[in-house]
Order: structure tokens, then C-alpha cells, then sequence
């Protein structure tokens, strides 16, 4: 029994370590995987499909630049509000983004402009514009968003690089946590396979049933706490052997009260000396 | 010793699914179509240009904020105080949100209704909120006014608290369906010998009507002819009772052609003759009006009912 648990234990252990290990190697200190940047051909605006963005719950950091200090403006709304703001405007969408880069695009025909500027809408989930460059950061929420990357103004989309960022929210730590953790269970399911005692065994004083036991042969109680100061307290059990063999746990009063004989005293070797040698 | 570790391993592993990202499932768009917060803040951009066109008497202001025949209703009350120069009885002060309902929506244009109390005129108003597009703010299409202690109906309530909608159908198979309902109430409009006028509850309104197209019909050397039609139902509710909730908008046009050395003149200060430049109808002529109603069809097939309403004249064309 205590070998298959320590198996066990030992094989999550494992497991967990080299999962807890792989997800730290990825993210990182930061606790993001972060790719870019890559230029990004195009002069219209930049639209995901929701499937892109379809996971709740990761942090998701998108930074598109421009040259010549050109306005760029890097939004997240709902799919709706997105769909329907550019759904008549020239674009590229992003089918899939894949790992690490690896894009695929569909053109969509359209207006050159789009119906009116992006910094004056009211429904973007979070938005950003600047000068040359804008970041985004946010986590994705449980609705069906898209991301846009789109032109403010008379400028253009000529000459863009996106860099993409993405992880879990304290990641890195809860993934060290899981390594530890896996650690920690490998070691014990190692202590236990091999049948290592996991806590010192107390000194066992057996005890015979034998009423003829004179007053100064009769061990004398011994409770905890009654040791010397100077040394280790040493917990002692008392065992009773009845005649048909059968051995039961009895305290130091009832075995002074009852007599009884010690027979056999095993004394379990893991005390110090006050100086610290093993006695 | 085991049992803590294994609490400790159990607890870990729940708190580390917790905050496991996970894929969204169901990729199909939709939103709710307004929150609380949107609607404050229509309401709160509402007010504000309201105020300022009101103040100046000029309507243009108010294209930025309304919209259908709310913009048509409003924009000839506008003209005609400008006429009188008086300042314009509709204004919106203080107006308290009642309530905000608001549906799922899959893709534009959206809309919302919203009860709002209007303690400057003790009364309550439903307005209908629209957005046509993602690039265009929210505008107000309708506000009828409640009559009397006219309770509104509660909606069926949908998910993450949104309302539902009623379909085209008839919503339990005894009443009208949306469209329907519209359109009865425009015929039950023509006259109290209309067939359609059984399937409404004649209201003060509908008492109105009949009784201005009876006293106009009986102008001596003045044929009159009153129209009605129901546009397109756009904006409708289903209510717990397995009814609906409509906003019917009614159009209406008076025509009257005049004998010879006759003349159809309305009384100083109203709408009519302020649109009419301060003359009546010689010959011949047509006013236009607007009329919104919010009607209640019930779900068990009785009469439908008309909960409020809210209209005045658009516009006139003299020969």
C-alpha cells in the first residue's frame, strides 16, 4: 500500500515538475511569450477574426508602429461594434496568427476611409493611439472580440510592424509554484516508495502481565516533560502482552498502578547529547 | 501527514484551474445592445442639446440627438414656436431613468427602451433609443407619453438581463403579432364604423381622432379625407403575459379641398396655423402628422390597448 501510494505521489511529482518547469521556460520572469516585431504589408486598416482572440482570460499586449511618427490607433471591441465600424472599409483580416508568427491574411475589398475616427467612439473595450507607436494591454474578456489596428486621420498603415505579447495573468509564479510543488511531491512519493519513516519511532517498553513483581522492580511512570532539561525528552510507550499474545498500548500510571513486569525495552536510536553529538 | 499534503495538492491545483485561461467556446457576435452606463449617457447628451436648441428656438441642434419621426414631431414643434414665438412646451428637465431595457443584439442598428419619469410634466415617457450605426451616437426615435396610471407590462426578461424580442409572429397564436397590432390600430383610426375598431379599446385618443375627422367631415363646402398608416413595426417587446410591447408610428395626413370662397382657418396659437403661416386652407391642402403609440397586445387575444402616444404636425402643403 505504502509503496503503490508512494509511486504514485512520485509520478504526479514528476509530472507537475516538467509542466510547472516547461510553462517558467515560456514565459518567463515577465510571464509573457512575446514574438515581433514583424512588419505587416499593408496600407489599409488591420482587423483579427474573433477566433484569434478566443481564449478568456489571457493578457494580451499588442504594440503596432509606424514610421515617421504617423498616428496609429490599436483598439479591442466587440465583435459587433468592430464588425459593423469596418465592414465597409478596405481591410486585412487575420484568419490565424499561429506560433511563433506565423500569419494568414484575407484582403477584404472596400471605402478607402472609414465612416468616422476611431478615438471618438464610445465602445471600444480598451483602446490606444499615438504618435509613431501605440500599445494595447489588456485581458480578453468573456465576450467575442476582435482587435483593429487602425489609421487616425490622413495617415496610413504603410510601413507597419506589430509585436504581439501574451500570457496569464501571475503565470510565472504560479507556475514556479506548480514546479515546486511537483518537487516537493517526488521527494515524498521517493520517501515513501523506498519505506523511509517519515517521523521518529518513539522507545517501545514492553510489558508482562505478572503479578509477583516486587514494589522496586515496577517502572516508574515516566510521562512527558519529566526528562532532564538538558537532554532530549525521550517519549516511551508502554505495551501490553496479554497471555494469548495480543498487545495493546497502556499509559506509564496504568502499568505502575497494575505491577506489571517489564520484559523487553527497545530504545530507538535519534537523540542528541546537550552538545550535539548523537548519543 | 498525508492528509494535509493532500489538501494542500487539492487546494493548488483548484486555485491554479481558477485562473487557467480558457477558449471562449461559441464565437458567434452578439452584445447587449446598451448598459445603464450607455443610456445615462445618451440621456445625459439628450439634455444638454435639447437645452441649448430649446433656448434658441432652433431645431437643427437636434439632429444630432433625434432621429425618425421623433426629429419630425420635435422639429415642427420647434418651427411653430418659432412662428409664436413662444418657447417649445416639450422640455426635459431632470428626467429620472426608470428603467432601462435593452435586448440582445447580433448586429446593427441597436436599440434600447427606456422609462423615464418626467416631473415637470408628471408623467411618464417611454423613450426608444436607436443606433443606426457603429459609428453614429444613440439618438431618440420615440418618447409617447403613459396616459392616466397606465402601467407598463413587464418584459420577458432574457439573459444577462437583457429583454427579448418579439418576432414578426403572433406571440402566443391568440393575439396580433407586432405588425399587426400596428396596423389595426391605424385602421381602427379611420372611423368608429371601422371593422378594426372592435379589436382595439377605443382610448381617449382614438375618441379624439374619430371626433376631429366627424367635426371635420361636416364643414360645410369642405371635403375632408383623413389617412392613416402604420410603418414598419421596428421596435417590440415580449411581455410575461405572453403579449407584446409595441411602438407603432403612425403617419396621418388631413386633406381638405375647399369651395369656392371658403376658407379652413384654425384657432390663433396652434400648430395648424402656425405651419400654415398664419392662414388657413383655400383651396386646397394637406397637414401632416406623426404620431407615435405604444401599444400593448395582450397574449390571451383581447383587445389591444394603447398605453400612451405622442404626435403633432410635421408638415403642410398648400395649393
Amino acid at each position: 500500500m505504502r509503496t503503490r501510494l508512494g509511486l504514485a505521489t512520485l509520478v504526479v511529482g514528476v509530472l507537475l515538475a516538467v509542466l510547472g518547469a516547461v510553462v517558467t521556460a515560456l514565459l518567463g520572469p515577465d510571464g509573457r511569450f512575446v514574438t515581433g516585431p514583424h512588419e505587416v504589408r499593408t496600407d489599409a486598416l488591420v482587423v483579427t477574426r474573433p477566433a484569434v482572440v478566443g481564449w478568456q482570460g489571457i493578457e494580451l499586449d499588442v504594440l503596432a508602429e509606424l514610421p515617421a511618427e504617423k498616428p496609429v490607433f490599436v483598439g479591442l471591441g466587440n465583435a459587433v461594434d468592430v464588425e459593423d465600424y469596418v465592414g465597409r472599409t478596405r481591410r486585412l483580416v487575420v484568419d490565424h496568427v499561429g506560433r511563433p508568427w506565423d500569419p494568414t491574411y484575407e484582403e477584404v475589398a472596400g471605402e478607402a476611409n472609414l465612416d468616422a475616427s476611431p478615438v471618438s467612439l464610445d465602445w471600444w473595450l480598451a483602446s490606444e493611439a499615438g504618435l509613431g507607436a501605440a500599445h494595447l494591454s489588456t485581458t480578453l474578456p468573456d465576450e467575442t472580440v476582435e482587435v483593429a489596428i487602425l489609421p487616425v486621420g490622413e495617415a496610413d498603415l504603410t510601413g507597419l510592424r506589430v509585436s504581439l505579447a501574451y500570457g496569464v495573468p501571475h503565470g510565472f509564479a504560479w507556475s514556479l509554484g506548480v514546479l515546486l510543488l511537483g518537487l516537493g511531491l517526488a521527494v515524498l512519493g521517493v520517501l515513501l516508495w523506498r519505506g523511509v519513516p517519515l517521523r521518529p519511532e518513539p522507545a517501545l517498553v514492553w510489558l508482562d502481565d505478572d503479578e509477583d513483581l516486587a514494589d522496586d522492580d515496577r517502572p516508574a511512570p515516566v510521562a512527558a516533560g519529566d526528562a532532564d532539561t538538558d537532554e532530549d525528552v525521550e517519549e516511551v510507550v508502554y505495551v501490553l502482552v496479554d497471555e494469548d499474545g495480543t498487545e495493546r498500548e497502556i499509559s506509564a500510571e496504568e502499568a505502575a498502578a497494575a505491577g506489571y513486569e517489564v520484559v523487553e525495552e527497545v530504545v530507538v536510536e535519534d537523540a542528541t547529547t546537550p552538545d550535539g553529538d548523537r548519543r | 501527514m498525508r492528509r494535509p499534503l493532500l489538501v494542500l495538492l487539492a487546494a493548488s491545483l483548484l486555485l491554479s484551474a481558477c485562473t487557467v485561461p480558457r477558449p471562449k467556446g461559441d464565437q458567434s457576435a452578439e452584445k447587449v445592445a446598451a448598459t445603464r452606463v450607455d443610456a445615462r449617457r445618451a440621456l445625459a447628451q439628450y439634455e444638454e442639446v435639447l437645452s441649448v436648441a430649446a433656448e434658441a428656438l432652433d431645431p437643427k441642434p437636434l439632429a444630432a440627438v433625434e432621429a425618425g419621426s421623433m426629429l419630425d414631431i420635435d422639429t415642427g414643434t420647434f418651427e411653430v414656436a418659432q412662428q409664436l414665438q413662444q418657447k417649445g412646451e416639450r422640455r426635459s428637465d431632470g428626467l429620472r431613468i426608470l428603467d432601462v431595457h435593452a435586448p440582445m443584439r447580433s448586429a446593427y442598428p441597436l436599440w434600447f427602451v427606456m422609462p423615464v419619469d418626467d416631473p415637470g410634466r408628471d408623467r411618464v415617457r417611454v423613450q426608444v433609443w436607436r443606433r443606426e450605426r457603429a459609428a453614429e451616437p444613440w439618438k431618440l426615435v420615440a418618447a409617447p407619453e403613459t396616459v392616466g396610471d397606465a402601467e407598463l407590462p413587464e418584459p420577458v426578461e432574457g439573459e444577462r438581463g437583457t429583454v427579448m424580442v418579439a418576432g414578426r409572429e403572433k406571440p402566443s397564436g391568440l393575439g396580433l403579432s407586432p405588425q399587426e397590432a400596428a396596423d389595426t390600430y391605424a385602421a381602427a383610426l379611420a372611423g368608429r364604423d371601422a371593422p378594426e375598431a372592435q379589436l382595439i379599446v377605443p382610448d381617449a385618443f382614438v375618441e379624439q381622432m374619430w371626433s376631429t375627422a366627424e367635426a371635420n367631415a361636416r364643414l360645410a363646402g369642405v371635403r375632408f379625407r383623413q389617412e392613416w398608416r402604420a410603418e414598419n413595426v421596428d421596435v417590440a417587446l415580449r411581455t410575461r403575459d405572453g403579449g407584446s410591447l409595441v411602438l407603432a408610428t403612425l403617419s396621418r395626413r388631413d386633406t381638405y379641398r375647399v369651395a369656392a370662397g371658403r376658407q379652413v382657418t384654425w384657432p390663433g396659437g396652434s400648430p395648424q396655423q402656425a405651419f400654415l403661416d398664419g392662414g388657413g386652407i383655400s383651396s386646397s391642402g394637406t397637414l401632416r402628422y406623426a404620431h407615435q403609440v405604444l401599444l400593448h397586445v395582450p397574449g390571451d387575444g383581447s383587445p389591444v390597448v394603447a398605453l400612451g402616444q405622442l404626435g403633432g404636425v410635421t408638415g403642410a402643403d398648400v395649393r
